[in-house]
């Protein structure tokens, strides 16, 4: 009975040096060039339709990385950009929905985790503003990995 | 007399400030505010720093926000007082003149701080926005380093 015990107790203890062995995990983080390209690229989007926009790029945390505010954008885009950039981060379930929900901003994803979220806000609807943000993103396609 | 006083009106009409339109002032553009940023940016980290850096226009509205790699979250919140000082104060912030040596400041006014880091942009004599960095350890090495990109791009404000 004792000698099950032991036993037991260095399989636990053996099971259990195993499990913190493993290294914490990690998670992708967003750059700050990465974050600056894609802001960039939105505004130069909106720019090319004819909007002046105010673009706003966020990390996971919700933690600002990137803002602009381009000439003649006007100011409130500065709020609307950081709610939309929020939005995508803190409500990802509101995320692509129509109806009554405001166009909320484009998260950032690297696989399937979300390392951030574009905000844009400026042009006269909010899908042009999604659009400037949308095609910011498949720019940089190939550096989301 | 009627002439005359059709005249005098047309003289003044002529000579006088409305005739010549409203005041112009000089505007932070976007390129040049991004310009400042990145140049900052680039400063503050080839001093080793990852630093926060905010630009505002003269009416204290954002234009370009950064915030570097490893730059601690809050920094970003240190830059919009070290902005809004400078352009409230119309100069770089810092404490109060006339602090005795070694005397701690009083406290700043709400959105405000006597940390330095907080520059004035200036075309000639009119400020036309602010930077306001965050990050380094210190606000002195924050001022440092935004005066040095400031100094850089000397040519262009104007």
């Amino acid at each position: 009975m004792r000698l099950v015990c032991l036993t037991s107790i260095v399989a636990i203890t053996v099971l259990s040096a195993g499990a913190f062995a493993q290294e914490l995990p990690a998670r992708k983080v967003l750059t700050i060039d990465l974050a600056r390209t894609i802001a960039q690229e939105a505004l130069a989007k909106c720019r090319a339709d004819g909007y002046k926009v105010t673009v706003r790029v966020i990390d996971a945390d919700n933690v600002v990385k990137v803002v602009l505010r381009d000439d003649g954008a006007i100011l409130s885009s500065v709020q609307v950009a950081q709610m939309r950039a929020s939005a995508a981060v803190l409500s990802p379930f509101l995320v692509g929905r129509g109806g009554a929900n405001p166009p909320a901003g484009v998260p950032i994803r690297v696989d399937n985790q979300t390392i951030g979220a574009i905000g844009v806000s400026g042009a006269p609807s909010g899908d042009q503003d999604a659009a400037c943000a949308n095609a910011a993103l498949s720019r940089v396609a190939d550096r989301l990995k | 007399m009627r002439l005359a006083y059709l005249a005098l009106f047309a003289g003044a009409a002529a000579s006088g400030s409305f005739a010549q339109g409203l005041p112009t002032r000089k505007t932070l553009t976007f390129d040049l505010a991004q310009a400042i940023a990145q140049q900052v940016l680039a400063t503050c980290r080839a001093d080793g720093y990852k630093v926060s850096i905010r630009v505002v226009d003269a009416d204290n509205v954002v234009k370009v926000v950064l915030r570097d790699d490893d730059a601690f979250p809050s920094s970003e919140a240190v830059t919009v007082l070290k902005a809004t000082s400078a352009i409230v104060t119309g100069k770089d912030s810092g404490p109060p003149a006339g602090l005795p040596p070694n005397a701690q400041p009083p406290q700043a006014p709400p959105g405000m701080t006597y940390f330095t880091g907080g520059l004035v942009i200036k075309a000639g004599n009119q400020v036309i926005g602010a930077v306001g960095v965050s990050g380094a350890p210190g606000g002195d090495k924050d001022a440092v380093c935004g005066a040095a990109a400031l100094a850089k791009l000397a040519d262009r404000l104007k």
